[in-house]
């Protein structure tokens, strides 16, 4: 199911039905990427990094925050709110970010600038992949 | 003979596959475990239901690395515990297997096999070593 969602968007090999090693291929153990897509705003944390390029200075806790606030919310960016904002912000900093360092994914710097270790676009791939296969409701 | 109707292409032009029929909370939810994965995969080959015994002597043997057959009753006993104290209701909770917990048996739903193969996918996408085999 995986190989033909990747064929179907373009990502596997056209003469089908190679797997989905020739195509995503993550650095990391299945533990530890399993454990880090098992949350929401972890999942868009790698989302949010894995649309910069090359970001070396990496993004700001802040703007990761606004980010994952305005989609919980769903609102735009500009629209959330202090109480929003400041929610995700605790979320990211006391839990979600230690996590996604602890595996391995990405490092936060003293001034709280998040960049990736590994790269989130193979990851950003993968879990869309699998949240496209899933045709079981809505997220809440 | 009329047109064919079931020819595995679902009339887009593309072939059908099978989709998951969880939302991705509970799929990313089941298969963040390496116990609940391997309860995952165990079931998804198997053409019987298992009894959490079954189920703990076959994670035994593969987290000790050792034949079934070498499996002590404490190696046995602790993943027993871990499988009819949490494993088994969650992932009967999120829809991924059945689980009778008088009969203390499981057995795949229409999300166990596919599934399964995602716990494949991604364990051959990760090529870092020390996470379990699927």
């Amino acid at each position: 199911m995986i190989r033909e969602l990747l064929g179907a968007a373009g990502y596997g090999p056209d003469a089908g039905a190679d797997d989905l090693t020739t195509d995503i291929r993550i650095p990391l153990t299945n533990d530890d990427v399993l454990e880090a897509l098992d949350n929401r705003r972890r999942r868009e944390v790698i989302r949010r990094l894995a649309g910069t390029a090359d970001d070396t200075a990496g993004i700001p806790l802040g703007e990761l925050a606004e980010y994952v606030a305005a989609i919980e919310n769903g609102k735009p960016v500009e629209k959330v709110t202090t109480d929003e904002r400041k929610n995700a912000y605790v979320g990211l900093y006391q839990a979600h970010l230690p996590t996604l360092e602890d595996t391995g994914i990405i490092a936060v710097s003293e001034s709280n600038l998040v960049r990736p270790v590994v790269d989130t676009q193979e990851l950003a791939k993968l879990l869309t992949l699998i949240e496209d296969a899933c045709e079981g409701g809505d997220q809440p | 003979m009329t047109a064919v109707e079931d020819d595995g292409n679902d009339g887009s032009g593309r072939a059908t596959y099978s989709a998951i029929p969880l939302a991705p909370d509970n799929a990313f939810e089941a298969i963040s475990n390496r116990r609940r994965r391997r309860v995952i995969l165990s079931l998804a080959h198997s053409d019987d239901d298992l009894t959490a015994r079954e189920l703990s002597v076959e994670l035994a043997a593969i987290e000790h690395t050792i034949d079934p057959s070498a499996v002590t009753s404490e190696q046995r006993t602790r993943i027993y515990i871990s499988l009819i104290q949490n494993h088994l209701q969650t992932l009967d909770d999120l829809g991924v297997i059945d689980y009778d917990g008088r009969s203390k048996s499981a057995s795949a739903t229409d999300a166990t096999a596919s599934l399964a193969e995602v716990v494949q996918q991604v364990t051959t996408a990760c090529y870092q070593p020390g996470g379990d085999d699927a």
